[in-house]
């Protein structure tokens, strides 16, 4: 089995409340939504969590062989989020990396290349998973488009191992979005589709889980999936104080989860995206923390109005 | 890719590594000079880590500046210790989503990754200072 020496997460400091979006387009919405300072991208956000997940590994940048990152948000086509997460951090030039895109599944794609990776040549990987979902002002998806970043440090088994995974890849695509155009397709969850995609992947690992993790693009449907493989278990998603952020939502939302879950006890996660779902079952040998745990960043908050996410939104334009 | 001063200079802005005087122990970020500012001699310099938090010495609130920063925005003189022994560095810095109510002299700042500006809207990131996190809880 492969180790999880450390993990960490990370959320920006303001939020706007959906209701205020609501106000402004029209519908209902309850929750709210992290924004991005107009500082920050997902660079940024995938170095604060790498960070935290080092600090919680008690590693330093130098121990890091590889690093594999994963993002749906990315507004470059040719550039790579890895090798700057590398360097910032202090992983050396001898660094190996892998950026994964095209997908919220993206972050189980590189979390499932780290483990491979660890299970070879390489001692310890950080991955990293960072979003800053963009969405056009008029769109259903812009009350619920956010941010975050999550992180985990494979290697030894210091905090938990990689205990079993499994695959279910459908083809079916969905959600999509082209080049900086607003998402289309799917915005909201084709539930067939998502619950043949989740359950797929989750189905032989469903038993003695204790804590549930399904990132979703819209709310209420973890529950569905869980229910639908009969899942008896505690599940975590931060979709009402974060929003959805891609696969920087996935590696957040496990870290939530992990925070939670106590020495014995198994966590289960499953992304989603276009083209399918993965599931890899955590198996959790020590209670610890990051110094910041994922419900410290949600409390830690500062809500901004309507206008101010906007400009943000705005400044971040095609240059996150 | 016409970016080769941040090419040379991405260790101090990115990891805060600083340079250190042999000769008086005066730290220098994200400078690298021959000349040590303070003594005058010609010294070997020393790479030092610095932490990523500081204490603001003194600090100013800017009103009026260009499109890209957040007004009011304070900026401030701030200590950076290295880890280990030795001197801190003595840099001048911006602050980010930090109410310019909530910045004193003395105060103890995080030093956080992000964006500075950019080139040909290549972001171009390093380190500002905000009030710490934990303390928003």
């Amino acid at each position: 089995m492969t180790g999880i020496r450390g993990y960490g997460a990370y959320v920006p400091l303001y939020r706007v409340e959906r209701a205020d979006i609501a106000q402004q387009h029209g519908g209902y919405a309850g929750g709210e939504t992290a924004v991005p300072a107009h500082d920050e991208n997902i660079v940024t956000l995938g170095v604060q969590a790498a960070k935290n997940a080092l600090a919680n590994a008690d590693a330093d940048g130098t121990a890091v062989d590889a690093v594999f990152a994963a993002t749906t948000s990315d507004p470059f086509d040719e550039r790579g989020v890895a090798a700057h997460v590398g360097h910032a951090v202090g992983a050396g030039t001898d660094l190996r990396t892998g950026d994964f895109q095209g997908s919220a599944r993206a972050a189980t794609d590189a979390t499932l290349a780290a483990r491979d990776a660890v299970a070879n040549d390489c001692e310890t990987a950080l991955v990293v998973a960072a979003d800053v979902l963009r969405a056009d002002p008029d769109s259903d998806e812009l009350e619920t488009a956010g941010a975050g970043a999550g992180a985990l440090v494979l290697g030894d088994e210091q905090v938990g191992a990689v205990a079993e995974t499994a695959s279910h890849t459908t083809g079916y695509v969905g959600r999509f979005k082209r080049g900086d155009s607003p998402v289309s397709g799917d915005g909201r969850f084709n539930r067939k589709n998502y619950i043949e995609a989740v359950t797929g992947a989750v189905d032989g690992l469903a038993e003695g889980v204790d804590h549930g993790v399904f990132p979703e693009h819209d709310g209420g449907w973890g529950e569905r999936a869980a229910g639908a493989v009969g899942l008896d278990a505690a599940l975590h998603s931060t979709f009402d104080s974060v929003g959805y952020a891609g696969a920087g939502g996935v590696l957040l939302d496990l870290a939530a989860a992990l925070d939670e879950a106590a020495a014995g006890e198994r966590v289960l996660l499953a992304s989603y995206g276009p083209g399918g779902s993965d599931a890899i079952a955590v198996d959790v040998t020590t209670d610890t923390t990051p110094e910041m745990t994922v419900q410290e960043y949600l409390d830690s908050k500062e809500y901004v109005t309507y206008a101010k996410h906007r400009s943000f939104r705005e400044r971040l334009g095609g240059d996150a | 890719m016409h970016e080769p001063p941040f090419v040379r200079d991405r260790a101090a802005n990115e990891r805060l590594e600083g340079k250190e005087c042999g000769s008086c122990g005066y730290v220098t970020i994200p400078e690298r000079r021959e000349v040590c500012k303070r003594c005058g001699e010609y010294p070997d310099w020393n790479d030092v880590q610095l932490e990523e938090r500081g204490t603001v010495q003194s600090y100013v609130v800017q009103q009026r500046l260009p499109g890209e920063f957040e007004t009011p925005l304070p900026v401030a003189v701030v200590d950076i210790p290295q880890e280990g022994n030795g001197e801190p560095a003595r840099v001048y810095g911006l602050f980010t989503e930090t109410d310019p109510d909530d910045v004193e002299i003395g105060m103890e700042a995080e030093a956080d990754f992000r964006t500075m500006f950019d080139i040909d809207g290549l972001p171009v990131n390093s380190f500002k200072f905000k009030r710490p996190r934990g303390d928003r809880l």
